[in-house]
């Protein structure tokens, strides 16, 4: 594993990502970029499925309707969150809680899993069949995320 | 001014407060960066809906709700930012790229006033689509200034040296 993350963060792209000035802010900025979009999404879709917000939003429309920005938003932060990570490989890797954040994330992966293929999911678009579940995996999701975040930029001073 | 203003900041019990206790700060980005999320789905879906045109109000009736989130996604930016640059008003007030920011989120308020004001009740724009898609690149493009500039001033930009 040591002799990996020593392999990624000396190959060039990584040298260019941690030498070059402007390279890593402007990762770094498009890191934000796609995570707020995921996550600004999901937090949406958690809080209309809750019925705490966006209720003017139709249940039946809300994966058509909302997905398509959290995948944009999840492959862009996935994308240069990789990068980053890259740039300093054994420094990221030894840091705790960039670990937790990760552990969160694959939680979160996780719970978006079951979300969408619960079989309650299927009567879920009739808006007639929110079931406790379902509600139950919002609220983790939410929990998830904001954890997610928190821990995000925790990391930058630790 | 804004020199004495950030020395008088920083010599104040409220930054004082907040320099000892070494939590605040991350904590309080959290919450902005979350604040940033919300407003980011919030503005862009809108922009999104109101490039649809005159025709389609049925189809975004969530519209005056994308508008309610993105002001009180805003006024959460406010808050946590005001507590931010009492913090470090160094890292702020003598950046020029900080007082860029500002004045491009005066301009995006301006904006989205506008965008709002004009889809009015209908949830749509009465526009050309030149018109249209003009206002909403412009929306778009300065929120993502302004992202880059909040990033950006933690590795450029210092006046005070």
């Amino acid at each position: 594993m040591h002799s990996f993350l020593l392999w990624l963060q000396g190959t060039s792209l990584a040298t260019v990502i941690a030498e070059a000035t402007w390279l890593f802010p402007i990762i770094e900025t498009l890191h934000v970029i796609g995570l707020a979009l995921a996550v600004g999404s999901i937090l949406s879709f958690d809080l209309r499925v809750l019925g705490l917000g966006w209720k003017a939003r139709a249940l039946a429309t809300l994966n058509r309707d909302i997905l398509p920005w959290t995948w944009a938003g999840f492959l862009l932060a996935l994308t240069t969150g990789l990068l980053m990570f890259a740039s300093a490989a054994e420094r990221y890797a030894a840091n705790p809680l960039f670990l937790v954040k990760i552990g969160l994330l694959l939680l979160a992966g996780l719970n978006a899993a079951i979300f969408h293929l619960h079989p309650h999911h299927r009567r879920f678009a009739t808006e007639q069949h929110l079931s406790p579940i379902l509600k139950a995996s919002a609220t983790a999701s939410l929990t998830l995320w904001v954890g997610t975040i928190v821990l995000g930029r925790w990391i930058g001073f630790v | 001014m804004l020199e004495h203003l950030s020395a008088t900041l920083a010599a104040s019990p409220a930054s004082l407060a907040i320099q000892e206790r070494l939590w605040i700060v991350p904590a309080v980005q959290a919450i902005h960066i979350l604040a940033i999320a919300i407003l980011v789905f919030s503005a862009f879906s809108a922009n999104a809906a109101l490039l649809r045109g005159k025709g389609t109000a049925t189809a975004t009736p969530w519209l005056p709700s994308a508008y309610r989130w993105t002001w009180g996604a805003l006024l959460l930016l406010l808050v946590s930012g005001a507590i931010l640059v009492v913090g470090e008003p160094d890292r702020s007030l003598m950046n020029i790229i900080f007082r860029v920011k500002m004045v491009l989120v005066l301009l995006t308020a301006a904006l989205t006033l506008l965008l709002q004001h004009l889809s009015g009740r209908s949830g749509s724009l009465s526009l050309g689509t030149g018109a249209r898609w003009s206002l909403v690149a412009l929306s778009t493009a300065i929120w993502l200034a302004i992202i880059f500039c909040g990033r950006f001033i933690a590795y450029f930009g210092d006046l005070s040296s």
